[in-house]
């Protein structure tokens, strides 16, 4: 036994090279233990001392095993055993088992390589006695992390700092850095794109705004095309810098992350609120030119409401509004408060109607309260912008309902009747669903902004009553009928004359956000709710006979009770105090 | 439910067994026949791996044929990496548990769980798993069949087998 100590300390010098080797006392307080590692599929048996350090042992199996010190894994118990604990503190006594697992050179070539980007210089253990153990330095990462991981973090590593120098860069460089192959594999990585991208400062600070952007990073697809844009990139930054070169938006392009929010398939609310905050800062940044504007103000009121439930901060809407131009909605809005006319207009209408787009910008800047801006009609950034209004109105027709939203936009009442009676043409082309060329309709459209308006009102006048007109939205679907019970108490707001329809306090992000019930019929358009007057004309019509003479109350009864006409004949009676 | 530890800089991964009792085959005598054969996998890393006839092999847990498991037992928790798994796994598949390694009475599916499970966690699969090919040759019968039995091959099928990912060291 005295004999196997000394051979060992003898090793252990040996080994570890220390000057003096071990004091007398310490020979005689250490124990040597015979353990048994075993590794792929054989084990051996090691006598060894007890304090002796994990990096010691793996130093010495290095040699027995030939391989590199790197390469080499212990796992007692399920536990990995770091290099500066020593065998005793981990419980290791005699006889017992540790696993050995050999990594292949490759793996721990790639672990040691990013082991020592991400970790400080590793000191050298032999010096460190055991004693002084938990001193030592750390290296926790060395073993823990997974190699996968930490190839992760030093290829990313590339792309910020590209990205960094692009915020000052030119979107050429963009491109070129898109051509680079290496950069093009890490790209087509949709798990590091999505680290990359959710990483990003601004990006986190748009997530804590709208939570469902957080799920467009799942969504591949929608990495996939934000790239495609990407690479359009130079082009788009082209026209930017043509259409506003006097609005002085220094700040640079956004990050791809932002484009890809437009190229997404417009059924996600997140998009909706971007759009809404869009037109928000638009409006806001031309407010203070056209202050007395009417068509601006009406704009803004109706745009602010929907913004309620998330103000913007200041940096997203920053970057959005890099991508402004390329919204159609916000380049209508944009167009009729500036009069600009060449690029924002032929985003509106489609490409093939080419002789619209002067007679559109003309008739919305006659329109426009505001004055001395010219309207531009430059060649050049007309040609440039049709690439990108094909992409955009593939976009429209692709998703009618996307189209929808733009529509009523642009229908409002203040805009001529030229470009709305150009619209249901441009639909029926596009074959919508009839309901989107009855949108089309003036009065349909009117009728919901006025929806929207009177939505707007009752919750700044009088919002302890929408909840009691609750149901009425409930029949529309706008609403997840709760299962609480407001029938008792409804019948009496029906009585109000001017019923704007219902808001719930719940869902106060909903009101008056027809975009956003289109959105969600986007999502599923199985949901296509007829007007309640068309569903239930048949309700109405023996409602009628039966001598019930509100149209209009008979209406809401029916969607209270979604078209049971008996359950609506009870509603009327009880509201009618018979 | 990894549970991590980031104060300690630890994570750990739980693991489990699945325990398959299927009736031996029939033909076999019947103080043989009423013995349950008991097949075993290792659950880790949310991937059930065992070994069979055609190596180790892995599938999403309870993803072979026989379904999902009679028992699932927590066997504890391991520090192992998936990726450290991994070699592991491939290091087993070279030496003791290549595919032409096995035997249905000395190196099977059972022999493989234990072994996987002590490496994970220190822990050893209850020996009325392990000791099953002992109590089939204990009886007259077991002794008799045996050269007729050792040619048993047990793969359980939907799994895809575990190789080396990194090519060679």
């Amino acid at each position: 036994m005295a004999e196997h100590e000394e051979g060992l300390t003898g090793t252990e010098m040996a080994q570890s090279g220390r000057p003096s080797g071990l004091p007398a006392d310490k020979k005689i307080s250490s124990s040597v233990t015979r353990v048994i590692v075993k590794t792929a599929g054989k084990q051996e048996d090691f006598m060894i001392a007890d304090d002796t350090s994990v990096r010691q042992f793996k130093e010495k199996l290095s040699t027995h095993f030939k391989c590199q010190v790197d390469q080499l894994v212990l796992v007692f118990m399920g536990r990995l055993l770091k290099d500066h604990d020593t065998l005793s503190q981990r419980g290791i006594l005699d006889g017992h088992t540790i696993h050995l697992v050999i990594k292949s050179k490759r793996s721990s070539r790639s672990l040691a390589h990013s082991s020592r980007k991400l970790l400080t210089e590793e000191p050298c253990h032999r010096d460190r006695n055991t004693e002084g153990n938990s001193n030592g330095v750390y290296q926790p990462a060395g073993v823990s992390h997974t190699p996968v991981e930490s190839a992760l973090l030093v290829e990313s590593d590339a792309p910020k700092t590209h990205t960094q120098d692009l915020e000052v860069g030119s979107p050429e460089y963009i491109a070129q850095m898109l051509q680079n192959p290496s950069i093009q594999q890490l790209l087509s990585d949709t798990d590091l794109m999505r680290q990359f991208i959710s990483e990003h400062p601004d990006m986190q600070q748009l997530m804590q705004q709208n939570p469902e952007v957080s799920h467009i990073l799942d969504n591949s697809e929608i990495l996939w095309q934000t790239l495609e844009l990407a690479r359009n990139l130079a082009v788009i930054q082209e026209i930017m810098q043509i259409q506003q070169p006097e609005q002085n938006l220094e700040h640079p392009l956004s990050p791809q992350a932002h484009l890809g929010l437009e190229t997404m398939p417009g059924g996600d609310n997140a998009l909706g609120q971007s759009y809404v905050d869009c037109n928000d800062q638009m409006l806001n940044s031309s407010q203070d030119p056209f202050g007395g504007n009417p068509f601006t103000a009406l704009l803004e009121g109706q745009v602010l409401e929907q913004v309620q439930s998330s103000p913007p901060s200041p940096t997203p809407p920053q970057e959005r509004r890099d991508q402004l131009p390329q919204l159609p909605t916000t380049r209508v809005i944009y167009t009729s408060s500036r009069g600009l006319s060449s690029i924002t207009s032929a985003n509106v209408t489609p490409n093939r109607v080419n002789h619209t787009p002067s007679a559109y910008a003309t008739t919305i800047s006659a329109t426009c309260q505001s004055h001395t801006c010219p309207v531009q009609q430059p060649a050049g950034p007309q040609q440039i912008s049709s690439q990108i209004t094909g992409n955009m109105m593939q976009l429209l027709l692709n998703n009618p309902y996307l189209a929808a939203q733009v529509m009523l936009f642009i229908s409002m009442p203040q805009l001529s009747e030229q470009c709305r009676q150009q619209l249901p043409a441009f639909l029926q082309q596009t074959q919508l669903p009839d309901m989107l060329i009855a949108l089309a309709n003036p009065k349909a459209s009117q009728a919901i902004l006025q929806i929207e308006q009177g939505l707007q009102l009752l919750a700044t006048e009088a919002p302890v009553v929408l909840p009691w007109v609750a149901p009425y939205l409930w029949g529309l679907g706008w609403l997840p009928a709760p299962s609480c019970s407001y029938p008792d108490t409804v019948p009496w707001a029906w009585d109000v004359p001017d019923i704007a329809e219902p808001k719930d306090p719940e869902c106060c992000h909903k009101s008056g956000t027809v975009l956003q019930k289109l959105q969600s019929l986007a999502e599923d358009p199985s949901q296509l709710p007829q007007a309640p007057e068309i569903r239930f004309s048949q309700q109405m019509e023996s409602l009628q006979a039966m001598g019930f003479g509100n149209h209009h109350a008979n209406l809401q009864a029916l969607i209270a009770t979604e078209g049971d006409t008996s359950a609506a004949i009870r509603k009327l009676r009880r509201s009618q105090g018979f | 439910p990894c549970k991590s530890y980031p104060w300690a800089e630890i994570t750990l991964f739980p693991v489990w067994y699945l325990l398959f009792l299927r009736p031996v085959l029939s033909f076999l005598a019947y103080p043989v026949s009423s013995l349950r054969c008991r097949h075993t996998s290792i659950v880790v890393h949310k991937d059930e791996f065992y070994f069979g006839s055609s190596g180790i092999s892995s599938c999403p847990p309870g993803g072979t044929l026989l379904g999902p498991p009679d028992s699932v037992v927590d066997v504890g928790s391991t520090e192992v990496t998936e990726e450290l798994f991994q070699e592991y796994l491939s290091s087993l598949g070279e030496s003791l548990f290549r595919r032409e390694a096995y035997d249905v009475f000395e190196n099977n599916c059972n022999t493989f769980t234990n072994e996987v499970a002590q490496f994970l966690t220190g822990r050893k699969i209850p020996s009325y798993i392990t000791d099953l090919p002992s109590e089939i040759l204990s009886t007259p019968f077991g002794q008799a069949l045996r050269p007729f039995l050792v040619s048993i091959q047990i793969q359980p099928p939907g799994g895809s087998p575990v190789g080396r990912p990194n090519g060679q060291s």
